[in-house]
């Protein structure tokens, strides 16, 4: 009786460790986010701790200047395409992967993920090389390329997920009743593949956004996205725009997060 | 009717499939029994066209499909898995085939509605795969292979994922649309009581080769080798000789010496290969072998009873599956004669 007493209070006094770490780490994920979004709401000049100007000041400032609309611009230019073409280059690869008879498909597999498992900072050198030499700094396409490039793992392993859940004989059942082998592709695997290719859209498009290192290096005049923009804006001075602009990225990603959360849980069978 | 000559797969060096030679006559069920990996699925991927073969001839009523891609061999197939396509209806998983071959959309609905009425299943055109049972879908599934009015329909062991109740049901329907529907078909199992009761005709398959092909009545009572003989009867077998004498067969085993009439038998050292039914406690006279055991274990079975016993200085198992009211009184640890019924066994090549 007494043994299992204090087993007892030992195991409050673990869960009530573990609840104190817990919340911790839940406030150490947010609270930057939370602070950013509290400053957005201030009128400082500085970055004062706390703040003292309440006001909407800033996303005044970030809704009629045009370099901070322009930033918010390129972004959609460039992340939108480059979000389409990862999809493109993503869905043949998978589907090759998966339920092709290839040799070395491991180490096929293992380059698609290359961009993911590489330092960002080193793989951008080396791009930047690479651009230098081709002209291609600054380039619009060239950016494009190197943003799909960077969001292809994410968006290969979501595709690949989604096939692996797929009996593969369907297309051969399909092929069985008379459709040919694309015939067959098309009516079956791509058409159940939708779902998957528009979480893996919405997550290269994420990807691209939320990219500043290769940005930071590639980007010239007008390829400067939001993430450059505020890297640039903290960079030279500190603008308090970049607080705003912060807080309106922060928040639009998280909804997109959110619906390709949404997307892939209807979607999935039961 | 399907013909296969020579057919052959081999990935690399490994053969799956070793010069298949066997003939599934129009109407006929065949059903291809192999443990795991004797090559059975492989086969009936060779045939369906989704693997292509390495060498040898197909000839489905006459024509060579050999080289014909799978959407032209026009042969209906059924998975374990039910294969439906989870994005359309009954009615768009039925109706797929008829659309390929452009069908009237008046001839469809009118085949898709007596398809179903096949399967019986009428009204469930409108609901998705998800919504229904997994005997259901592989009804939906067989509907789907032969409504475009294939000659041949292959099955790869179209039962296995389903229950045991569900399955002896599924058994009779499968019965019934065959005999209704009258296609050839090549089943694909590693259950025998499936082949014993759905075949005309079964091909025991062994390391891709075909080892027998006959009917399951011959090939259990009178087994060409020795894997037949266990694979497929299950039967024990035991080291014995055999000499022909006065039109009959001499045959010594276990200790023992009677005589059986087994045409066309081999001689010389063989194995008799026996059901655990054939072997019974001796009341008084034996009519084959007399085999003195100890009866090492008594299991109850409900219907009957089996008695695992051990005979002579070797210690040869012996299993005997006698009717339980027989079985009484007999108890673990206590000695009695077993009788090794001849003319129920049969003699293999050792």
């Amino acid at each position: 009786m007494t043994e299992q007493l204090t087993k007892n209070r030992w195991d409050t006094v673990g869960q009530a460790t573990f609840r104190v770490i817990q919340i911790l780490a839940i406030i150490f994920c947010i609270a930057p986010a939370l602070i950013v979004l509290l400053y957005s709401f201030y009128e400082d000049v500085f970055i004062n701790f706390p703040p003292v100007r309440p006001g909407l000041g800033l996303y005044e400032n970030l809704f009629t200047q045009k370099r901070w609309l322009d930033a918010i611009w390129v972004s959609f230019l460039i992340c939108i395409p480059a979000a389409l073409l990862t999809v493109l280059l993503v869905v043949p690869a998978a589907i090759a992967l998966e339920r092709a008879k290839i040799r070395n498909r491991d180490a096929l597999e293992f380059t698609a993920l290359i961009p993911m498992l590489i330092p960002t900072t080193a793989y951008a050198v080396g791009v930047y090389i690479i651009y230098l030499e081709a002209g291609l700094v600054g380039n619009y396409w060239g950016i494009i390329f190197t943003e799909s490039i960077v969001a292809a793992p994410a968006s290969f392993l979501i595709v690949r997920a989604a096939l692996r859940r797929l009996p593969h004989n369907l297309d051969q059942v399909a092929m069985s009743l008379g459709a040919s082998r694309l015939k067959a592709l098309l009516d079956v695997t791509v058409r159940l593949l939708i779902p998957a290719m528009a979480v893996s859209t919405l997550f290269a498009f994420i990807h691209a956004f939320n990219d500043a290192t290769f940005i930071v290096f590639l980007a010239g005049p007008g390829t400067a996205t939001v993430a450059k923009t505020i890297f640039d804006a903290l960079a030279y001075a500190i603008e308090p725009e970049v607080a705003a602009l912060s807080g309106v990225f922060m928040l639009f990603v998280m909804l997109l997060v959110v619906i390709g959360q949404v997307v892939r849980r209807k979607t999935q069978p039961r | 009717m399907l013909e296969l000559i020579g057919v052959t797969k081999k990935y690399g060096e490994v053969a799956a499939v070793q010069s298949c030679t066997l003939t599934v006559n129009t109407g006929e069920f065949v059903t291809l029994l192999g443990p795991s990996g004797s090559g059975k699925s492989t086969l009936l991927s060779l045939i369906a066209g989704f693997t292509p073969l390495t060498e040898g001839t197909m000839l489905l009523d006459g024509r060579d499909i050999s080289r014909v891609s799978a959407a032209e061999r026009g042969i209906g197939v059924v998975f374990q898995n039910y294969a439906l396509f989870p994005h359309m209806t009954i009615f768009e998983n039925v109706a797929y085939g008829l659309h390929r071959r452009r069908w009237t959309t008046d001839r469809i609905r009118q085949r898709v509605e007596e398809m179903l009425e096949l399967i019986g299943l009428p009204q469930i055109a409108k609901r998705r795969p998800d919504q229904l049972s997994g005997g259901q879908q592989q009804r939906v599934a067989l509907a789907r292979a032969l409504a475009f009015q294939p000659s041949l329909l292959l099955m790869d062991e179209p039962l296995g994922a389903l229950d045991r109740e569900i399955r002896d049901q599924m058994q009779q329907e499968i019965r019934r649309i065959h005999r209704e529907a009258r296609p050839s078909v090549v089943y694909v199992t590693h259950n025998r009581e499936e082949a014993f009761a759905l075949s005309d005709r079964v091909a025991i398959l062994e390391s891709g080769q075909v080892r027998a092909y006959d009917t399951a009545h011959t090939l259990y009572t009178r087994p060409a080798n020795r894997f037949v003989a266990s694979f497929f009867g299950a039967h024990q077998l035991f080291p014995a000789k055999a000499k022909a004498r006065d039109g009959a067969l001499e045959v010594s085993a276990l200790d023992t010496t009677a005589r059986m009439t087994a045409p066309g038998t081999p001689d010389g050292d063989v194995l008799l290969a026996i059901g655990a039914r054939d072997i019974m406690p001796a009341n008084g006279a034996a009519s084959g072998l007399s085999v003195p055991v100890r009866i090492d274990d008594v299991v109850y079975m409900g219907d009957t009873t089996r008695l695992i016993c051990r005979h002579g200085p070797s210690s040869t198992r012996i299993i005997s599956e006698v009717d339980s009211q027989l079985a009484q009184g007999l108890s673990i640890g206590s000695d009695t004669v077993l009788d090794v019924r001849l003319e129920r066994a049969a003699l293999v090549a050792a």
